[in-house]
């Protein structure tokens, strides 16, 4: 007799195949003791149990309703139809008799006619297996009028449509019906016509769809290549900026430095041209002076000549000869007049003063010669100021530039390094207010402490006042004893003293117990009065840790503070210097700008110097010496 | 023509009591090659070979309770396993229903399903009698049912 079913070797397949696939199947020994059965079996008969008899469960659904019998069971081929003895489920299936164990298994499924019937026995169609069709013939069955036959034959002929290609599915979903009918088939190819042009067209609005879809990913991709190519740019700007501001703040600097030295040289130039005006004034004043000098000579000969010009004639023709061609600036004839006579020293002052006035012009030609050459220098001098002046400005901007984005950022910085100090302050002021609570809290244990020693002072006493009582207690019951001998010998007259003698011992005997039960609780009290001074002494200990660590946070936090303090400061440093980097950044524009002004100034008195120097090479080339 | 799975190894059940349960079972490997099916299967559809694709031979014929000839994968197998499937022939219209189940140690997939008809003479084009259906197939009981016959 088999107790335990194994399903490998009994059965030959695993109770897991067999829950899974039929959950109402049974397993019955030889005495129709159901051994194993399917998981859905319980919930539709709540009675059934293992090893509960077949026969009391279930019998055959045949016209008699006949019992189960092992014999006839095992020994059926076709399929068995059984109905519920308790609750009247019917199921039907297959017997597989295992003739080595001597066992029967039942394989068996609901036979249901409508949907609902198996709510009654608190099971859903769904919980049947996946590969049950039951669920699938009901729902056949109840979704047409005039009962399962009216359903198989509908459904039939639908499918033999199908199946013969006189229904094909519409792309909404619908069945489209080929008729045999030529005409109607023309119509029905018009349709099936409008069906593949409108799939046509969904593909062609789908290849759209699609195509627009990749070009917006494509064109997604790139936005983001580009914008993750933008930011990484940003970054590698951003920590390049200071170092940038750095060297353009040096380079500002030389810049400055390179000016102020452009601005000297100008001035020496200034001062070199000044000096050669002042010649030049000088070899002008000096030349008119002897000019002046000549004339008044001149005039006098001419007026000592005009006294001898019949004498004198022919000399002075001679002489007046070279004058024209001296006032027409040819300084290179000579007078051939000579002597000691008036018109012979006047022919020799006349000589003398052409070689002076000849001596003049060349020098003045080297002073205009001089004058071009420092003309020369200063203009180029003025290119390379111009020049020096451009950088300058350049460069300051550039400075200006990288120095906004470092005044942006410690403005950043301050703004963080506010909200961290609030942030601060606010945990001070909570950690303040838990180093009071927990000084209050302290106060209170030590306080409740004191309290509890009193009372365990006072236990003490009262425990002494017991003893003193139990002493009293132990001496009137003594006291009773002897009063009750007393009373035994005085015979009938001590018998009322008897009585109280009696009731004092039992008074006495009240008050030892009383006083037992009193010192008892006394020394629970003073038990329990020890335990709480130790819990009190320990919730002081733990609140003088948790002050510690309050005291140790608050220090922190003020450190913190003060830490946070320093970067503040170190940080309105570091605005203030960038707002001096900004101020000398100004200034070197300033001084950029005058520098420029100064060029300017410079190139037009140099190309006045020019000017005048042609103006003077003309007057000198007038002459020919 | 030879199976090539060992169906005690690969899913605790023998090849005889599935045959015998479900002998329209057929698996499929995880390329979607049938590797091996069940007796009245091949009689169904005669030209099942060992590694036939089996978007070859099946597509659904209902999914997610929609009408349509949608080709099975492994891909969209994989989500049906907890679903109720049915498949239809694609070189004759013999309809199944039922489950599949995935054995991820042998990367194989088991279907197992009853045919779903309407009436019996649909069953016999395909040379397949009502007493051929095992005895716990509840196709069996509806079909007669479905006739009048019960």
């Amino acid at each position: 007799m088999i107790e335990k079913i194994e399903f490998e070797k009994h059965l030959r397949i695993s109770k897991d195949w067999l829950d899974n696939l039929f959950p109402f199947y049974m397993v019955v020994d030889e005495y129709l003791s159901t051994l194993e059965f399917g998981p859905l079996l319980p919930k539709a008969i709540d009675d059934i149990s293992d090893t509960e008899s077949l026969d009391n469960l279930f019998e055959f659904l045949d016209d008699e309703n006949s019992e189960i019998e092992f014999d006839s069971l095992k020994d059926i081929t076709g399929p068995i139809k059984i109905v519920g003895k308790i609750a009247p489920l019917k199921l039907w299936g297959e017997v597989r008799y295992i003739e080595e164990f001597n066992l029967v298994l039942l394989l068996l499924t609901p036979l249901l006619k409508s949907e609902n019937e198996l709510t009654r026995y608190k099971i859903q169609l769904e919980e049947l297996p996946l590969s049950d069709t039951t669920s699938n013939y009901l729902e056949l069955i109840s979704n047409t009028e005039g009962g399962p036959q009216a359903a198989g034959s509908k459904y039939a002929k639908e499918d033999e449509k199908k199946e013969q290609g006189f229904v094909v599915p519409g792309l909404d979903g619908s069945d489209i019906e080929i008729p045999e009918d030529p005409e109607a088939l023309k119509d029905a190819y018009k349709k099936m016509a409008y069906e593949f042009g409108k799939v046509a067209r969904a593909s062609t609005e789908l290849q759209d769809i699609i195509r627009d879809k990749t070009q917006e990913l494509d064109m997604q991709v790139v936005m983001t290549k580009e914008a993750l190519r933008k930011a990484e740019e940003e970054r590698a700007k951003a920590e390049t900026a200071t170092e940038e501001a750095l060297i353009a703040k040096d380079e500002a600097e030389k810049a400055h430095s390179e000016a102020e030295t452009a601005k000297k040289e100008v001035e020496k130039a200034k001062e070199e041209l000044e000096l050669a005006y002042e010649k030049v004034d000088k070899a002008r004043a000096e030349a008119r002076a002897e000019a002046d000098e000549a004339i008044q000579d001149i005039v006098l000969l001419k007026n000592k000549a005009e006294e001898d010009v019949e004498i004198l004639k022919g000399k002075v023709s001679k002489i007046l000869h070279v004058v024209r061609f001296a006032s027409e600036g040819d300084l290179t004839n000579k007078i051939p007049v000579s002597g000691t006579d008036p018109i012979g020293q006047v022919g020799d002052g006349l000589n003398e003063f052409f070689n002076n006035l000849k001596n003049s012009v060349k020098e003045i030609e080297s002073c205009s010669s001089a004058l071009k050459n420092a003309s020369y220098n200063l203009k180029d001098n003025n290119r390379v100021m111009k020049n020096n002046s451009a950088e300058t400005t350049d460069q300051t901007f550039q400075a200006t530039k990288a120095s906004d984005k470092v005044t942006s950022g410690m403005r950043e910085v301050e703004g963080s390094m506010k909200n961290m100090i609030m942030a601060i302050k606010e945990i001070t002021q909570i950690t303040t207010e838990a180093s009071s609570l927990a000084n209050q809290t302290s106060d209170l244990a030590r306080s409740t402490n004191e309290t509890i020693t009193q009372l365990d002072v006072s236990s003490t006493k009262i425990g002494e006042v017991i003893k003193l009582i139990q002493g009293i207690a132990h001496q009137t019951n003594l006291l009773s004893l002897n009063a009750q001998i007393e009373a035994m010998w005085a015979g009938e007259a001590g018998k009322g003293f008897r009585v109280v003698a009696n009731e004092v011992k039992e008074l006495s005997k009240q008050t030892a117990m009383a006083t037992s039960q009193v010192e008892s609780m006394i020394t629970n009290i003073q038990s329990d009065s020890k335990k709480a001074i130790s819990a009190v002494t320990q919730i002081s200990e733990s609140i003088m840790t948790m002050t510690s660590y309050t005291q140790k946070i608050s220090d922190s936090m003020v450190q913190q503070s003060s830490y946070t303090g320093l970067v503040s400061e170190v940080v309105a440093g570091a605005s203030e210097s960038i707002k001096e980097i900004n101020e000398s950044i100004i200034l070197v524009k300033e001084s950029a700008k005058t520098t420029d002004s100064a060029i300017d100034t410079s190139q037009n008195s140099a190309e006045n110097v020019d000017t005048w120097s042609e103006n003077l090479d003309t007057l000198v080339a007038r002459f020919k010496i | 023509m030879e199976e090539k799975i060992n169906y005690n190894e690969t899913f605790g059940i023998s090849k005889q009591w599935l045959d015998e349960l479900f002998p329209f079972h057929f698996v499929i490997d995880e390329w979607g090659g049938v590797i091996g099916f069940g007796p009245l299967l091949s009689k169904a559809i005669k030209d099942i070979e060992i590694d036939e694709g089996v978007d070859n031979l099946f597509e659904y014929d209902l999914l997610d309770g929609e009408e349509g000839e949608v080709d099975i994968t492994v891909e969209n197998l994989k989500e049906k396993l907890r679903a109720k499937l049915r498949l239809v022939g694609k070189m004759v219209p013999f309809k199944l229903i039922g489950e599949v189940r995935y054995f991820d140690e042998a990367n194989t997939f088991l279907f197992l399903g009853r045919p779903y008809f309407t009436q019996i003479n649909q069953l016999k084009r395909y040379g397949i009698n009502l007493e051929d259906l095992p005895l716990s197939d509840p196709s069996r009981k509806y079909l007669e049912l479905l006739e009048g016959n019960s």
